[in-house]
């Protein structure tokens, strides 16, 4: 689960980091390739308006005299200093002028000055001819100089269709019962301007694939150090707090937020870390007391009493570092079942074990502790160098409350039963668990017991009823 | 609060409403062919019954407000300019020319269209100083001529041309063929 949220928070702020610059990026890069093959363009249709304009202007200059032949030879030289662009003049009708020899004897006869070059009449010439919606619109009144584009074996033409106005001037000539005297066509390879536009569209996208690419990786690398390695360290630290673990500290690579984040992550580690090792020495009650910050209050409960019987000589027989490990084990032990069993340590007395447990089910908790205790010892009784407890358990009502000095006290418990469960413990031998009558009749209905018996213990005047427990029933008895 | 909106929302659409009006009556004063052009003079009594580029083989009559019958003339010499007269219609000069089915339209035909000059220098769509009008008739719809198809006509009127005394001096005309005669 959390590997996943991991990968997913990863890939969201990439995801966000790759969006913005792609439409920051996209848009600044569009619009400078677009508005860059726009000038292209639209300086190349400037450039070959203002050409046709000139071409015009010659043609008409050169009319006006009656020297058509002249334009015509204009037309030549033209293209053949422009290789990229031809000149074609067409009739209204679309046919192509000075093409068919008859015209050109008639308009030689009209003529002063330079004559047209008539084709041999046998020659076969392939007139071209126009008949599309530009053309139309070239010929009718009032006439419209039209544009438009064409692809031919993979080069790019552009055509301008100029209309020649049959001018009052030119009627002497040409006669006045007509407007357009033809239409002017110049054709320009602009192949060489639509690969500039397609190379700046693929340069301009390149640069910004390129520049996408790279901020994406250092703005990624950026975030990752920044933002989600921190947040994961901090994740780590947790799991570990989780775990039992204290030692994780996140480490503190800035002073932002996210610093500030993983200093307050450590300092809150640092508290639980004193809390649970403050937990090894101080008993939950007064852990919790602590937090209740209560007076003292009277309360039933299940009080276990265990004590090591023989200790004394076992202490000196052994070293010191012996003897506490020992007796260390030992309670380690103890406290481990009676934690099991939802008990809590309320204290240690030298070799002896102060626990409660408290609720209805405090009783046979107790009982329970107290038979897993001694079958543990009983069946590592080597690994325990043959040491035996004598565990003393009763149930009755208690003061609890904080005991002690302003500078050194205990969330305890004191009483009379106190001291009766402590005597129960006093009396009981080795390997022996010994209940009181309150204790022994609330789990009668579960346990194996013998008894009572009564017992004689120090500080009472009469008798006190005893049993020694046996084993529980599982699932009761019948 | 709900009313004080209420109001505020119908002033905006008030307001609206006020902007809306204005710019449509702005486009619809932009008439420069009044009903009675017919009274005013006739700028040639030539019959224009012949063929010419632009109208073809079509019957024109022109006419002319007063106020273009005003025109200014610069003599050869009263200018730094050495060379010949110069002529000037002043502004609100308007040129109106009917356009006839055919050369006989016969004697109550109306014209096919009619095509106007309007001296308005100032104006963005002028060419020569002028706007080129086109109107399928007095109370149609008038149109301004964007292209420079009438002008690259008219320009010749400023140069030696077939029409009236032909300008053999190719004076300045100011783009009309036919000088209105003044008295």
């Amino acid at each position: 689960m959390s590997t996943q949220r991991k990968g997913s928070v990863t890939r969201k702020v990439n995801l966000i980091i790759l969006i913005s610059l792609f439409l920051g990026l996209g848009g600044v890069v569009f619009y400078f390739a677009f508005s860059l093959s726009t000038t292209i363009q639209r300086n190349t249709r400037e450039g070959l308006n203002e050409q046709s304009e000139i071409i015009y202007t010659a043609i008409e200059n050169f009319m006006l005299p009656g020297e058509a032949p002249l334009a015509v030879q204009y037309f030549t030289e033209v293209q053949r200093r422009s290789p990229l662009s031809s000149i074609f003049l067409f009739r209204s009708d679309g046919t192509q002028a000075f093409t068919d020899t008859d015209t050109i004897e008639s308009v030689n006869e009209m003529i002063a000055g330079f004559q047209f070059q008539a084709p041999d009449r046998d020659e076969t010439f392939a007139a071209l001819t126009r008949s599309d919606e530009m053309f139309a619109a070239a010929t009718k009144l009032p006439p419209e100089t039209g544009t438009f584009q064409t692809i031919d074996e993979e080069k790019t033409f552009f055509h301008i269709y100029k209309p020649l106005i049959n001018k009052p001037k030119c009627t002497r000539c040409h006669g006045a019962d007509h407007t357009i005297r033809g239409v002017l066509e110049i054709k320009t390879d602009i192949s060489r301007s639509v690969q500039q536009r397609e190379e700046t569209i693929l340069i301009s996208s390149g640069i910004f694939l390129g520049v996408l690419l790279l901020l994406s990786a250092l703005l990624t690398r950026f975030m990752k150090y920044t933002i989600i390695t921190p947040v994961r360290d901090i994740g780590d630290v947790c799991r570990a707090v989780t775990g039992g673990n204290f030692s994780h500290k996140v480490n503190i690579h800035s002073r932002d937020e996210i610093g500030e984040l993983g200093s307050t992550v450590n300092t809150m580690v640092d508290g639980l870390y004193e809390r649970y090792a403050l937990s090894k020495f101080v008993s939950n009650s007064t852990i919790q007391s602590l937090q209740r910050e209560g007076e003292g209050e009277s309360i039933t409960l299940t009080l276990l009493f265990s004590d090591i019987r023989g200790f004394t000589s076992y202490s000196e027989a052994h070293t010191p570092e012996e003897v506490v490990s020992r007796l260390n084990e030992m309670l380690n032990m103890q406290s481990r079942i009676i934690g099991l069993h939802n008990g809590d340590v309320d204290k240690f007395v030298g070799d002896e074990v102060v626990a409660i447990f408290t609720g209805p089910e405090g009783p046979l908790s107790a009982c329970r502790s107290a038979l897993e205790i001694q079958a543990e010892l009983k069946q590592n009784t080597e690994h325990y160098d043959k040491l035996q407890v004598g565990i003393g358990i009763h149930t009755g009502e208690v003061i609890m409350g904080m005991i002690g000095s302003e500078e050194r006290a205990d969330y305890t418990v004191i009483g009379d039963n106190v001291n009766t469960a402590s005597r129960l413990c006093s009396s009981a031998r080795g390997q022996e668990i010994l209940l009181s009558l309150n204790t022994g009749k609330s789990v009668r209905l579960h346990a194996d017991m013998e008894g009572p018996y009564k017992l004689r213990v120090k500080g009472k005047q009469n008798y006190v009823g005893v049993y020694k427990l046996k084993k529980i029933v599982p699932g009761g008895k019948a | 609060m709900k009313h004080q909106g209420t109001i505020e929302g119908l002033l905006i659409l008030a307001a609206a409403a006020i902007l809306l009006l204005c710019g449509c009556e702005s486009d619809t004063q932009v008439n420069f062919i009044p009903n009675n052009y017919r009274e005013w003079p006739k700028t040639t009594d030539t019959k224009l019954q012949f063929p010419i580029p632009g109208h073809e083989d079509n019957l024109r009559k022109i006419y002319i407000n007063p106020q273009g019958l005003e025109y200014q003339t610069t003599k050869a010499g009263d200018t730094t300019e050495a060379g010949t007269n110069r002529y000037f219609f002043p502004e609100g000069t308007v040129i109106v020319k009917e356009i006839y089915q055919g050369f006989n339209p016969g004697p109550k035909a109306a014209p096919a269209q009619l095509t106007v000059m309007v001296k308005k220098p100032e104006h963005p769509q002028a060419q020569g100083g002028w706007l080129w009008i086109v109107a399928p008739s007095a109370e149609g719809q008038e149109n301004i001529v964007e292209n420079e198809f009438c002008l690259t006509c008219h320009s010749n009127a400023n140069e030696q041309h077939p029409y009236a005394d032909g300008n053999p001096q190719e004076e300045f005309r100011d783009y009309v063929f036919y000088l209105p005669e003044t008295d």
